[in-house]
């Protein structure tokens, strides 16, 4: 019964839009019919265009988010195993930290223009942050005790690196990759909202120009269903990696005290 | 002689700039394949000394020298030591985790047999797939003496290892020991506050206090021991006045 309560909330605001709808409660023109909606959704999926845009949007996000990726963790691991250079860093990075990727774009398309480089630039900047400070986070809180027995063991640097301080951090490393996938999916809806002529915030836009609000509650919808998607698709991919954690449940805690930390 | 000789070793901490002695000038020797117990309250240095001999910490003077039959011989014997904690690896299982110590070991085989045998011997066999996070804290503690075990060390040192239990797993764990301790002849230095632990198990006991040894008690008696016997209740008198003599005269001099 617990897992069917999290459906009961949806539920209720579709039944609220189906009544409202069939009782000519809103404007069309502001709230477009579910009936319609789904069928322009299923028009736009079978035409093709949904998954041009949709193609067009995943690529960006999982490009940028494997070029973030690369950057962000070897700096995170050197950075977190060398103390005094975050004490260099973090006043810049909290500075950099609060300025909303969104607000760079701007400046993005004057330096990249508006093809596929400001979007990308975009993604980094939203995901840099969740997946640095969480490894760094995740390294430099090494249970030092644990690299102590690395230590009367003979390990070298590099072993105690990958046999007990990466391991050790791959929640924390995880919960930053997690978020990160989150905000980079939500920052390219951002960037593509401003600038693009393709992905599903260009589509939201374009209908927007068209008056078409059918359209723009398609994407709506397919955004937060495919962040929901990525989200689980990372989550069940990721979790035999953190099986001696006790699996989903303690995840989920992690994942709340990290957000926390974020808000 | 045979063994660790320690000569005029000193350990002094910085505290907010401030030296700390823990002992200075300790002289022991522990010789080859005894069972040495150490005893002493909690901040006399008795951990700090294990730690030094494993080259966990930086020692501030003296000397740690390696002796083979009189002579220097320079050669570090091959040391392992066992926490306090068990310090398990919670992402690894029981058996990875009793073969975490071979990790510089490159025939897998060896490392398999060896890991076997030990599993066996400390009755982890039902356990090897487990996690850390699903085993008791005794079982835990198990898993850490075998990863040591199977490091193969000639010397093991061992830093109030029990303390955590529970008595009945404690009483069976010290009598492992023993039976590990006779059976492959290592050379065991053994830490705790507990003197009727340090009775039951060393074949030497050393007391110190205020970092200085203050007590070193031969006991030739075999196992298992009747702890309750005259002779070791009067030993554990002894020490037991050594130490909270000096005690006193803390407080007296305070």
């Amino acid at each position: 019964m617990k897992k069917y309560r999290g459906i009961v909330f949806p539920l209720a605001i579709l039944l609220l839009w189906a009544v409202g709808s069939e009782m000519e409660w809103f404007n069309t023109y502001i709230v477009p019919h579910p009936v319609k909606v789904l069928n322009t959704g299923l028009a736009l999926a079978e035409n093709g265009i949904l998954i041009r845009h949709l193609g067009i949007s995943l690529f960006r996000v999982l490009s940028g988010f494997v070029i973030t990726f690369l950057i962000a963790f070897p700096m995170a691991v050197l950075v977190g195993l060398n103390k005094k250079t975050f004490e260099y860093l973090s006043p810049f990075l909290e500075f950099v930290r609060h300025i909303p990727p969104i607000a760079m774009i701007p400046l993005l398309i004057l330096w990249f223009g508006i093809g596929e480089t400001s979007k990308i630039a975009v993604i980094i900047l939203a995901t840099f942050f969740p997946i640095f400070i969480n490894t760094v986070s995740g390294i430099s809180g090494c249970d030092n005790r644990l690299v102590e027995v690395g230590r009367t063991y003979g390990f070298t640097r590099w072993q105690t690196l990958i046999k007990i301080i990466l391991p050790q951090a791959l929640p924390s490393i995880l919960a930053g990759m997690q978020l990160g996938l989150g905000y980079s999916w939500r920052s390219l809806m951002g960037a593509e909202l401003i600038a693009a002529s393709s992905g599903i915030g260009y589509m939201i836009i374009e209908a927007e120009q068209l008056s078409r609000i059918d359209i723009i509650f398609v994407g709506i919808i397919v955004i937060g269903t495919l962040g929901c998607g990525i989200d689980y698709f990372f989550l069940k991919a990721t979790n035999r990696l953190l099986m001696w954690e006790g699996g989903n449940h303690d995840r989920d805690k992690n994942q709340e005290l990290i957000k926390d930390f974020y808000a | 002689m045979t063994g660790i000789k320690i000569r005029n070793l000193s350990k002094i901490f910085m505290l907010k700039k401030k030296e700390v002695p823990v002992f200075e000038g300790m002289d022991l020797f522990v010789e080859k394949q005894s069972f040495v117990t150490i005893v002493g309250k909690s901040g006399c240095g008795k951990t700090t000394l294990l730690r030094i001999l494993c080259g966990l910490e930086e020692k501030s003077g003296g000397e740690v020298l390696y002796m083979e039959n009189g002579r220097e011989c320079g050669k570090c014997p091959k040391m392992s030591i066992v926490f306090q904690e068990p310090r398990l690896m919670p992402w690894l299982t029981v058996k990875q985790n009793m073969a975490f110590s071979l990790e510089n070991e490159n025939d897998s085989g060896k490392v398999e047999s060896t890991v076997n045998k030990y599993l066996e011997i400390l009755g982890l066999d039902g356990f090897k797939d487990a996690y850390p996070s699903q085993i008791s804290g005794g079982m835990a503690q198990r898993v850490a003496l075998g990863r040591t075990l199977c490091y193969e060390p000639d010397v093991i040192l061992m830093d109030e290892p029990l303390g955590a239990l529970d008595a009945y797993n404690r009483k069976i764990l010290q009598d492992e020991l023993i039976h590990i301790f006779n059976s492959c002849k290592k050379t065991i230095v053994f830490v705790t506050h507990d003197i009727e632990e340090a009775l039951y198990l060393g074949q030497r006991l050393i007391v110190i206090d205020d970092g200085k040894i203050m007590e070193d008690i031969d006991i030739k008696e075999n196992y298992p021991r009747d702890i309750h016997s005259a002779k070791f209740s009067r030993l554990r008198e002894k020490a037991m006045n050594t130490i909270m003599d000096s005690k006193n005269k803390l407080a007296v001099a305070q």
